[in-house]
């Protein structure tokens, strides 16, 4: 059995031996280590995964979010464990004399146990800072010790695109956003280039007045099935053309390719904005029959995370999208 | 649903993206030279790297020099690779942002720079569709402000399809009446509203940080009066020498370059009145204020509030530097001042007889620019009975702008051990460890607000005027006295004279 007091006790010997470790290297030893944490960052995940991805996930999120970072592995066993060890998560800024460094936690329990997880982890939470909580597993939704694991974050990031059913995660979200609580949603970061693209290509005022003459838009997808980020895509796009009193519903059309492979706006069938993936990261935006091509990131973990993280409050845009990206996901079912 | 403005972006996202920038032309002179090549071409190449800046975008930089597109744009390149800090050089980037660099050779005093700048601008305007918009930004010798900014009225170029901005440096006059004057004839051509003058510190990430740690917490403003501030201190001291700007700096001295503007300024910045909302011109009208409500020294006053130094050779470090007036292009007599300090009090409710120090100087013991404000004294020393007293330190909050940008707050804890004994602590906030983010430079972020026609950490001149009243005093004074020069050793931490001026009031200087 593991006790908070335990892990703590671990955590302060940690400091402590990192500060005699640094003393008696003569290079930092003027220098010292300096402790930074932000937020207490737990993410769940199952033991299946592999823990070296994840954990270069987690400590690239250190460098811009320091934390106290808690990793709980599920392991799909009927026997009663819980297991935790703690480390350190350190780097030497470019150019600066001082080790950063931000404290680690795994803990490696059962299903049979997790009932007990909250218990564990709540004294851990550093105190007056945010929780988040990062679910990388679906499953845990349906599980019985959910409400409990929840209740102890302050704001919860899940990823629809990893669910199997559009509708089941479509539904789970709605039900969170009801409440109090900051909820998040991988997929949805994961367009953000998307969007600020659609947002720069009407930049000046000429192309905003021109919105409402738009008869058809449409969002190509290249999957079999629409995933959650071509859904959030239609979805926002309708929101945003219902704000400026334009009544034309967005299409979800199959196409070749990628999760999404273009946003095209037309009149009457001409093409006046297409902003279209064209292979490698790159996309090719069209307006007025003008060209230009910039480049999209792969949409990694590590960016969606490092996007949500900075984010502290209710995201208005994306609390709009999700009924109506329910709606896409029933209609498509 | 949100309810949009009208011709508001339904799109634009301030939660998640940046406003994208418009499309515009930016206009360098003296393009050859130090700043451009230094500050300028890296902060916008930088901007082009993190995409902020529009595909209609385009620089045309100015100078005698005769040189090719081509070439400029290999200039360029070297010295972004040579200056670019923290942030890697991206090929692909650069190729598309030298796309839009060109160059035209030309002389500001002569009128027919101004009409090629005409023709060249309506051809890279076709070309890039900069759509109208350009940003003039005088890189160049002050005297040539004037002149360029008439030059460009001349040939109408201060006004056209899109938006013109002027952005101009520092020194904006060497006295008062210069600073009107060069006014005057900039008013002539730009209104103020389009007239950007630049003040590299307002930029700084730190600088701007004190406002949010003002007016952003609620901890801090109740206590952010002479009731509870017993003196602030202000310093910005440089390690290095002239390097080289002797010439330049012997007409400026540390006095003008320094205090006058960049201190003043985040003098200002700590001391000011909230503003009602975060707009440029609310902004800049508390600093203003505050600014005009810096007692002005009176000429007898000067030698009891003020301090210049010079600094003599040193042997620093193994080896044996000069001093300034040993310095290349240094007149050896010169009674230009290295060190300047003063004693500033700001003449309303908020701050009456709190003494401000400010202090500034070339070739002090490190580089290092703060701000620490330092509370009055527990009323009464509860631990005093225990042969304490010399222990009761009063609490410092030193805001840290460099090098290593954060604040910390000083108090007293007890020793861990059986008696009641205090030792002073430091609680640090470190502005690196707590955001890994890179932070733009002072230079990314003013281009950028230039661009946007954000002018709130830009300088108005009612601002540059009460600047100048608050030091012209003591610049009158100065140039009627005969200092004995040297007065400090390279390394040191000033002239002694700069202590007693503290030590009158019961205060010393920190050592940062």
């Amino acid at each position: 059995m593991v006790r908070p007091e335990t892990i703590l006790k671990e955590l302060s010997k940690l400091w402590v031996d990192l500060g005699h470790e640094d003393q008696q290297d003569s290079v930092a030893a003027s220098s010292g280590v300096l402790r930074a944490c932000a937020m207490t960052f737990i993410t769940i995940a199952d033991e299946s995964e592999d823990p070296t991805n994840l954990g270069e996930t987690v400590a690239m999120l250190m460098k811009e979010h320091p934390s106290r970072s808690v990793l709980i592995r599920l392991r799909p066993s009927g026997e009663e464990l819980i297991e935790s060890r703690v480390f350190a998560q350190c780097w030497m800024p470019f150019g600066q004399h001082r080790q950063i460094c931000c404290e680690q936690i795994e803990i490696t329990a059962s299903l049979a146990s997790l009932d007990d997880v909250p218990g564990v982890v709540l004294p851990l939470a550093v105190p007056d800072l945010p929780v988040i909580l990062w679910s990388r597993s679906p499953r845990l939704f349906d599980l019985p010790a959910f409400p409990k694991i929840a209740a102890m974050c302050d704001k919860l990031i899940l990823d629809t695109g990893a669910f199997t059913y559009g509708v089941h995660a479509f539904d789970l979200l709605s039900a969170q956003l009801k409440g109090e609580r900051l909820v998040a949603d991988l997929a949805w970061s994961r367009i953000t280039r998307w969007r600020e693209t659609v947002s720069q290509v009407f930049v000046n005022q000429e192309c905003i007045d021109a919105l409402p003459t738009f008869t058809r838009v449409v969002v190509e997808y290249g999957t079999e099935k629409p995933k959650p980020e071509a859904m959030y895509l239609a979805a926002w796009l309708q929101n945003c053309l219902q704000s400026v009193g334009s009544t034309t519903h967005v299409d979800l059309v199959k196409s070749e390719g990628s999760t999404i492979e273009a946003i095209t706006l037309s009149v009457g069938g001409t093409c006046d904005v297409s902003i279209r993936a064209v292979g490698e990261g790159a996309v090719e935006v069209t307006a007025n029959r003008l060209s230009t091509k910039t480049f999209f990131s792969e949409p990694t973990d590590y960016l969606a995370l490092l996007e949500e993280l900075s984010i502290t409050r209710r995201d208005p845009a994306f609390d709009a999208a999700v009924p109506v990206a329910r709606e896409y996901a029933w209609q498509i079912q | 649903m949100v309810n949009l403005m009208a011709g508001e972006n339904p799109f634009h996202d301030p939660l998640r993206f940046e406003r994208k920038v418009p499309e515009c032309a930016v206009v360098i002179f003296g393009a050859n030279g130090d700043l451009t090549k230094r500050k300028l071409m890296p902060a916008l190449y930088r901007l082009a790297f993190e995409r902020r800046l529009s595909p209609g975008f385009a620089v045309i930089g100015i100078s005698r020099t005769a040189m090719s597109d081509d070439q400029f744009r290999e200039k360029m390149r070297e010295s972004v690779q040579k200056f670019l800090e923290d942030s890697p050089f991206d090929e692909n980037v650069w190729t598309s942002f030298a796309q839009g660099l060109f160059y035209m050779a030309g002389n500001v005093d002569d009128a027919k720079c101004y009409s090629d700048l005409k023709t060249c601008l309506e051809g890279v305007e076709k070309q890039r569709r900069t759509g109208g918009n350009v940003l003039f930004y005088l890189s160049t010798q002050p005297s040539q402000y004037g002149p360029t900014a008439t030059g460009l009225g001349s040939v109408g170029l201060n006004k056209g399809d899109g938006w013109r901005r002027l952005v101009v440096e520092k020194p904006f006059g060497h006295d008062l009446a210069s600073s009107r004057e060069l006014s005057t004839t900039l008013h002539k051509v730009f209104v103020e509203e389009d007239l950007y003058r630049i003040d590299h510190y307002l930029g700084k990430e730190t600088v701007q940080n004190i406002l949010a740690l003002r007016f952003g917490n609620g901890i801090f403003e109740p206590l952010w009066n002479r009731r509870y501030i017993n003196h602030v201190q202000i310093t910005a001291a440089e390690s290095i020498g002239v390097e080289g700007r002797g010439a330049y700096y012997q007409e400026a001295g540390a006095l003008r370059d320094m205090i006058q503007n960049h201190l003043l300024q985040v003098m200002a910045t700590v001391t000011m009145e909230p503003s009602a909302t975060f707009q440029p011109n609310t902004v800049r009208d508390e600093r203003a204020k505050l600014l005009r409500s810096v007692r002005v020294m009176r000429h007898d006053e000067v030698a009891k509030y003020a301090v210049a130094g010079q600094y003599g050779p040193a042997r620093l470090g193994g080896e044996n530097v000069p001093g300034f007036r040993q310095e290349q292009g240094v007149d050896p007599q010169s009674q230009t001042d290295t060190y300047a300090a003063g004693t500033f009090f700001i003449d309303n409710w908020r701050w009456a007889k709190v003494p401000i120090y400010i202090r500034s100087g070339k070739r002090l013991p490190k580089r290092v620019t703060e701000i620490s404000i330092q509370f009055n004294e527990a009323p009464h020393a509860v631990f005093g009975g225990n042969g304490l007293a010399e222990m009761a330190v009063p609490n410092l909050l030193t805001l840290r702008i460099q090098p290593e940008e954060g604040v910390s707050l000083k108090f007293l804890s007890k020793r861990p051990g059986t008696g009641m004994t205090l030792r002073p602590v430091s609680m640090d906030f470190n502005y690196g460890s707590s955001f890994g983010e890179r932070s733009p430079s002072a230079y990314e972020t003013l281009l950028l607000d230039a661009i946007t026609g954000d002018a709130t950490l830009y300088t108005r001149q009612d601002m540059v005027e009460a600047s100048w009243a608050v030091v012209e005093p003591i610049l009158e004074v100065w140039q009627n006295s005969r200092f004995n020069f040297p007065n400090y050793a390279s390394g040191s931490w000033g002239p002694a004279a700069s202590d007693v001026m503290l030590a009158q009031h019961g205060h010393v200087w920190r050592k940062p």
